[in-house]
């Protein structure tokens, strides 16, 4: 074909200019460390980018809801544990007050130790998470969530929220626990209670109060009534006597699905109300402890009441550190999920970021020697562009 | 006899200086643009008869012949016009795709860190500073709506204003083509070819050809009539019809191209192809329209769920949640020429089904068709007066009156991005909670639990009534409702604007409270709510979720560049290809020239040489008299 001068030009210009732009290509790359530059250099392959920089996000997103919500369930956690320290120390002193040798001077020591684990359980259950929230108000943690009124009685103004965190698009957990189960502790053992009555003269207690048949049991109220010191009966809520039986110290009165054992001598006239447990705040079962200590022993009927009293706080006790031990459990199987859940995490995001470099990172090696390549091709266009440039026949016209 | 050989002698000189001066009109205009070689064209004059034969009696020059092929000359005006519509097109698209290259500052990180800002609130909803990074962070996500859009709409004004100044280029190239038309044919009166003044009617018709396609008829005059589109003529012989530019639908980036005449304004623009204008009316319609057209789509599917969200939510004050972001949908435009009053009003209904595209209200004497501008299809038709539902959008007939067939309405529904805006200012006012809560009585025997509380209907008047849910005889009841147990061990209950699941076995006589939630600063639930609208499928019939609608931004963008680019590149090559054959045809080749100027110089030199030896023949005769 017939080349024109110009053409040679124009052939040798282009070819350069296109060497060039390579090469500004590939340094730019090599600037950035980036494969793809414009969605247009690889418009799939940057929609996946794209897509994989937002699954990266929230995956970190999520890993910061579960620190957070770490560090709420450890405050709860340690909140837990002081309240169940509290408790177990109540526990111990109602077991010293059991000792009935003690002087009323010893049972109001241990009654003042009581009002102040009992202040110390409120503390406890106020207690607030790093941003200032109340952890157990349910909703309501701005305001304090446990109050103690001008009549000694602490109430529970939260409600029966329970805050969540997202850990994944389809995947919550809760990230604490409000305070109605410090409020709602069942009493004796969770389905009746034995109560004697305040005006009993004679010392019979209450040795044992159990369910022998939970379908016959349905929160029926009865009173044992000692019609003389050796004889009781069993009357109903209507007044109707359901049994009737000779007593003897450690012997069984049974009725209605439940068995109550007495000891001691109860006098005639003294009565023992049945009724369904209820439930009982974990501060009242201390303060009903401690007020039960405050009270004189002189008559043998206070001393069995002061008796009774101590053995159903034990109860109480019991029940309320199951409570806690139960709350305890929960948040410790959250903070083992989220541990897990944070490895899993851990390992996604891991998988993303390596995913994420293969569609968006450089290959440096294949990028420096595909450099090292357009360089050489632009110097070689370089110089035949010169030496063509060189070649005219009327540099022989002389 | 000495007279003959003078005249061949001569005749062959005056043609090497003709040659030589030809080469070096040649050499003179190696690097003129558009020159075609020339070459001499010579031809042995007539012979002397004399009784033997025929006695040659020299040279002479026939004329000066441009080499040039017609059909490599329309191929390369072809391939300008594809080049120069694919580099155009490229160019616009590439910039539209670098404003969304960088993933770090484009709408997607905006987008997570708002949502992830929700995830925060819910994380910890007392914090004031929580609260006030997640207006921030809508605030930044409005502003990047904005900055794309600005970038769209600014590249929409360089496009028009590259076609005014392209329109402009056209009418003067084509009034030289008209005047060189008038020369040439003139010329050609005079007898000869004037070969430098078809040059550059050549080179006219190319520059010309770069600016839009067009096609050229040479007449038997000489001249040379230019056309674009279907047959619209540019130039007829000695005269040039000039484009004008106008302004439609009210907004001055929005051009038609056509002819000024006496009956009035000529639209041509969906005419046009190729070239730079081809591309600068195609790059509108096919990557800056659809890529605004989306990004109002997300604008408003955002806007409207998030806010629909927040309505459902309960701010730190304990009021209602109002609209986190404000948005407004244009007016429709009404057609200059319309006998109609009023406008139609346009709201929208469900952003998941919303379409990106405009639309056309026309009238047909009977009934309003709401023609779909993306795809052309009718998509509703409406009486007039009336009301109709299409893509997510409603549309209200009612304040438009006196229509007369042929009244047209331009719906631009999706282009709110410039009016969207975060309302809420107020950290407090932010609603992370929800206004009412559930939950079992402390009393209860069984160990049924509330497990979820939604908002149905915020505007419910006894929303945040107290009301207990008894459960008796297998049966929830609330006030007059009553929602058996179902067996699956999960029961919904639904009343006065919320909906309750309840799981679990509930004991006979349990009660489930729901409450006002007012106080309730630690309340994350319309936290968590705003936040799932990010995993939510809330675009294209709930088959999106918003990022995949932006990816989908994005890639429509890259698509579109890459082939224009590839496109490019191959026109580039091709048209390379076309230079190369015109050159090859038409191109001096300074070799060439050089070997030519040699044999010309060598035939002058020998012509000279003819007549001196004429000079000595006669010079020996007249010596022979003198003795």
């Amino acid at each position: 074909m017939r080349i024109s001068t110009s053409q040679i030009h124009t052939n040798g210009v282009i070819a350069i200019q296109r060497r060039q732009a390579e090469l500004a290509r590939t340094q730019q790359q090599l600037a950035t460390g980036k494969r793809i530059l414009t969605p247009a250099d690889d418009p799939a392959g940057a929609v996946q980018g794209l897509k994989l920089h937002q699954r990266v996000g929230s995956v970190e997103q999520y890993e910061r809801n579960a620190a957070y919500a770490v560090t709420r369930l450890e405050l709860e956690e340690v909140a837990l544990a002081s309240l169940g320290n509290a408790l177990q120390r109540a526990r111990e002193l109602a077991l010293q007050a059991a000792n009935e040798m003690l002087s009323d001077e010893n049972r109001q020591s241990i009654a003042r130790e009581l009002r102040e684990i009992s202040n110390a359980l409120l503390d406890a259950a106020n207690a607030r998470d790093a941003s200032g929230e109340h952890l157990f108000g349910g909703y309501r943690t701005t305001a304090q969530p446990f109050v103690r009124g001008p009549d000694g009685q602490v109430k529970y103004v939260g409600d029966g929220g329970r805050r969540e965190a997202d850990l994944s698009p389809d995947r919550r957990i809760a990230v604490g626990d409000n305070g109605l189960p410090f409020m709602t502790v069942p009493r004796g053992n969770g389905v009746f209670t034995v109560t004697p009555d305040g005006a009993n003269t004679g010392t019979g207690r209450v040795a044992v109060a159990e369910v022998m048949d939970a379908a016959a049991y349905g929160g029926e109220s009865y009173t044992i009534v000692m019609t003389a010191a050796d004889t009781y009966e069993v009357l109903d809520g209507n007044g109707v006597v359901v049994t009737t039986g000779a007593y003897a110290a450690g012997s069984a009165i049974d009725f209605g699905g439940v068995r109550v054992v007495l000891d001691g001598a109860p006098a005639a006239g003294d009565s023992f109300a049945v009724g369904p447990a209820g439930t009982v705040s974990v501060f009242a079962i201390v303060d009903e402890l401690a007020a039960a200590l405050e009270a004189p022993t002189g008559a043998p009927g206070a001393r069995a009441l002061t008796s009774h009293a101590v053995t159903t706080a034990v109860q109480n006790l019991d029940q309320a550190l199951g409570r806690v031990l139960e709350l305890r459990t929960g948040v410790g199987a959250r903070l083992n999920t989220l541990e897990q859940w944070q490895n899993a995490n851990a390992d996604e995001l891991l998988e993303l970021r390596s995913s994420l470099s293969e569609i968006e990172d450089l290959d440096y090696a294949e990028a420096v020697s595909r450099f090292r390549l357009q360089q050489v091709a632009l110097e070689a266009a370089q110089a035949a562009q010169v030496q063509l440039a060189g070649l005219s026949l009327f540099n022989f016209l002389r | 006899m000495s007279g003959g050989i003078f005249g061949v002698g001569v005749s062959a000189l005056l043609a090497a200086q003709r040659a030589l001066q030809v080469t070096g009109h040649n050499i003179a205009n190696v690097a003129t643009e558009g020159y075609s070689r020339q070459r001499l064209e010579l031809a042995s004059r007539e012979p002397a008869t004399a009784g033997f034969g025929a006695v040659g009696r020299g040279v002479e020059v026939v004329g000066i012949r441009r080499v040039v092929n017609d059909f490599v000359n329309q191929s390369l005006n072809v391939h300008l016009s594809a080049e120069a519509e694919q580099r155009t097109l490229a160019e616009f698209a590439g910039r539209v795709n670098d404003m969304l290259a960088d993933a770090q500052s484009g709408l997607a990180p905006a987008l997570q860190r708002f949502f992830a800002a929700a995830e925060d609130v819910a994380n910890d909803p007392t914090s004031t500073a929580a609260r006030a990074t997640l207006i921030a962070e809508a605030q930044s996500l409005v502003d990047r709506f904005a900055d794309l859009e600005a970038t769209l709409q600014s590249e929409r004004a360089a496009a028009s204003a590259e076609l005014r100044t392209r329109v402009d280029e056209i009418n003067q190239l084509t009034d030289g083509i008209a005047k060189l038309n008038q020369a040439i044919v003139d010329a050609r009166g005079l007898g000869g070819e004037p070969s430098d003044l078809l040059d550059q009617r050549d080179q006219l018709v190319r520059r010309l050809a770069e600016h839009v396609a067009v096609h050229t008829v040479e007449q038997s005059d000489g001249s040379l009539n230019v056309y674009v589109g279907q047959g619209q003529a540019l130039v007829v012989g000695f005269d040039a019809a000039p484009l004008a530019v106008r302004v439609v639908n009210g907004d001055p980036n929005d051009l038609a191209v056509g002819f000024e005449r006496p009956g009035g304004f000529v639209d041509i623009t969906a005419r046009l192809s190729g070239g730079a204008v081809g591309a600068l009316l195609d790059v509108r319609e096919t990557v800056i329209e659809p890529t605004s057209l989306k990004l109002g789509r997300l604008a408003v599917a955002l806007a409207s769920v998030v806010n629909d969200v927040h309505r459902r939510g309960m701010d730190l004050e304990g009021e209602l949640g109002e609209d986190f972001f404000g948005f407004t949908l244009p007016a429709p435009l009404a057609h200059p020429n319309n006998a109609a009053t009023g406008t139609p009003a346009v709201t929208v209904a469900d952003a998941t089904g919303l379409v990106a595209s405009d639309y056309e209200l026309r009238f047909d004497g009977t009934a309003w068709q709401v023609r779909r501008l993306a795809d052309g299809a009718v998509v509703a038709t409406v009486a007039n007066g009336g009301t109709a539902a299409f893509d997510g959008l409603s549309l209200d007939l009612a304040g438009v009156t006196g229509a007369a067939a042929g009244d047209r309405f331009l719906l631009r529904p999706l282009r709110v991005v410039p009016s969207l805006e975060v309302l809420v200012t107020e950290p407090r006012a932010v609603a992370a909670a929800l206004p009412v809560r559930a939950e079992p009585a402390a009393a209860n025997g069984g160990n049924a639990a509330v497990t979820e509380v939604t908002i149905v209907d915020p505007t419910d008047a006894a929303l945040r009534a107290p009301v207990d849910i008894a459960f008796a005889n297998g049966e929830f009841v609330v006030g007059t409702n009553v929602v058996p147990l179902d067996p699956s061990g999960e029961t919904t209950i639904e009343a006065n604007g919320w909906r309750v699941v309840i799981r679990g076995t509930p004991a006979e006589g349990d009660v489930f409270q729901v409450r006002d939630n007012a106080g309730a600063a630690g309340d994350n639930r319309g936290a968590l709510a705003l936040a799932a609208v990010a995993s939510q499928r809330v675009l294209d019939n709930g088959t999106a979720r918003l990022d995949d609608a932006y990816a989908d931004v994005v890639a429509g963008v890259g698509v579109a560049t890459r082939r224009a680019q590839v496109s490019h590149e191959a026109e580039a090559r091709m048209l390379a290809d076309a230079q190369a054959r015109r050159e090859a045809v038409s191109g001096v080749n300074l070799d060439e020239e050089a070997a030519n100027m040699l044999r010309y110089q060598q035939a002058y030199q020998a012509a000279a040489q003819v007549i001196a030896t004429a000079g000595t023949m006669i010079e020996s005769l007249l010596a022979a008299f003198r003795r």
